[in-house]
């Protein structure tokens, strides 16, 4: 357990202050900028139109900062012989466990930063709700989802491309699936419904994690639903963080 | 029983069709510095990185006081300190080494021991990114002492340092032989390792050619120097 804190403090040290983690920061600034400029410009909407735009301005940037921090470190320790450094002295599961801790962590400091940031500006446009703490709850289940997926990438592919690719291909596969799914429901080969439907089952359902609209107009789900999200998210993550332990203990490093 | 503190029989290392080390023998006595010697690609980080259990031997045994070697002996008693490696950028060594220390269920007080030892205390509030390659290395080799270990793997430790980085980690190799712990390195300047080796291993296309003090190796080649005993033993293959 040591070896596992050890590790997340050093990931979590090492992400917040590379330049990346700023410029993520810098980024989201600028969208709270357009989103308040939004606001003043949806007349009679301007409430849920703030809600929803800092929320998705807080989605995109936290995921933007887990996955290329998390890849690029993964990859550059690895390039660097780091990673052999390290792994003469801790095992692979605790590198691995210590790795998604640390950029867990790191995503929730993430948002925590940038949900005080939107918070003010909800603040100033007599928009702010308690709402928007389930919103940003359900947003962090997200983005440590997509963070348990492309630590599984990096630990399967050798090329940063292959995995940053993959893992950006997931997300917005799994965004859209829903839809997807709707779309097929309407055609006429019902062979290809039940193989549409396993890749809806397969891909984290980011769908029922987005309640971006339920927060925009104040019809947030009972809180009993938000257990169910979460141990979904906590699930999901957990049988990532095996494959990715599995795959790096067969790797040759 | 061998009084070996590592050894290897046998070990032979395929990467498909190429074979990077050929049935391997070799042994690692308590406080000795071992050097590996070959020319690039002859299959030394290789060796290494089986013995580290970074790359899984092809055949062959490798045992630690006479047991087979388990993932539990490689983190409690081996070091590792790679050739060229970088370390967390935006860290200082202060803090590296004080959350190291914990994971490694040691007192920060042992982790500012071993920076005295490499002679970094001065410099611990600076963040890793500010330091020359030759800091780096002697950083990387305090890392390596916090736990202690019983055997310290360098590989080619002297790499991108200039005269006075040679002789400083010189001096930190020689404590580590003073604290009894085994050394086994590998370098390319054979000037240094003949002052500091007790015995060599001439590694060649995956194959050991000579395992010995460094002494014998000149004595049968009939050689002055460490680097014509190295060149004759070379040729005559």
């Amino acid at each position: 357990m040591r070896k596992i804190i050890s590790f997340t403090v050093l990931n979590f040290l090492q992400g917040t202050r590379e330049k990346i983690f700023w410029l993520v920061s810098f980024f989201f600034v600028f969208i709270l900028g357009v989103t308040f400029f939004i606001g003043l410009l949806s007349v009679g909407e301007t409430v849920p139109v703030l809600r929803s735009a800092g929320l998705s301005g807080i989605e995109v940037s936290a995921i933007m900062l887990v996955v290329f921090s998390l890849i690029f470190n993964f990859y550059r320790e690895k390039d660097s012989r780091l990673t052999e450094f390290l792994l003469s002295h801790f095992s692979r599961p605790a590198y691995i466990a210590g790795k998604l801790c640390g950029y867990l962590l790191i995503g929730l400091f993430y948002i925590i930063l940038a949900g005080l940031g939107w918070s003010l500006v909800l603040v100033l446009n007599n928009a702010f709700s308690f709402s928007i703490i389930p919103a940003l709850f359900a947003l962090y289940l997200k983005v440590s989802i997509i963070t348990a997926v492309a630590l599984a990438f990096s630990c399967l592919f050798s090329s940063y491309t292959m995995a940053f690719f993959s893992t950006f291909f997931v997300y917005i596969a799994s965004e859209v699936s829903r839809d997807a799914l709707k779309i097929i429901s309407y055609s006429q080969h019902s062979s290809l419904k039940p193989f549409f439907k396993g890749l809806y089952y397969l891909l984290p359902n980011m769908d029922k994690l987005d309640i971006k609209s339920a927060v925009a107009f104040n019809s947030l789900p009972q809180p009993g639903y938000f257990a169910w999200i979460g141990l979904y998210a906590f699930i999901y993550v957990l049988l990532l963080w095996s494959l990715a332990t599995y795959i790096f203990l067969k790797k040759e490093i | 029983m061998s009084s070996s503190i590592l050894s290897c029989q046998g070990l032979s290392k395929r990467f498909g069709s190429v074979v990077a080390l050929d049935d391997l023998e070799f042994n690692l006595e308590p406080n000795q510095l071992f050097c590996l010697l070959g020319l690039n690609g002859a299959g030394k980080t290789t060796l290494i990185k089986c013995l580290l259990g970074l790359l899984q031997p092809s055949s062959g045994q490798i045992s630690f006081k006479g047991q087979p070697l388990c993932q539990q002996d490689i983190q409690n008693h081996f070091s590792y300190l790679p050739e060229s490696f970088q370390l967390y950028p935006e860290i200082t060594s202060k803090e590296l080494l004080w959350v190291l220390s914990f994971g490694l269920g040691k007192s920060f007080k042992d982790a500012l021991e071993a920076l005295e030892l490499v002679g970094l205390a001065d410099k611990s509030d600076k963040k890793i990114k500010t330091y020359s390659r030759g800091m780096l290395q002697r950083l990387g080799l305090a890392i390596c002492l916090i736990k202690k270990p019983q055997v310290v793997f360098l590989d080619d430790p002297f790499l991108g340092l200039d005269i006075m980085g040679q002789v400083a980690m010189i001096e930190v190799i020689k404590k580590l032989r003073n604290q009894e712990q085994a050394v086994l390195f590998s370098s390319h300047i054979l000037s240094q390792v003949e002052k500091i080796a007790d015995s060599v291993g001439i590694i060649h296309k995956g194959r050991m050619l000579f395992c010995g003090k460094a002494e014998e190796l000149l004595k049968s080649r009939k050689a002055v120097s460490l680097e014509e005993a190295f060149l004759k033993e070379l040729s005559s293959q």
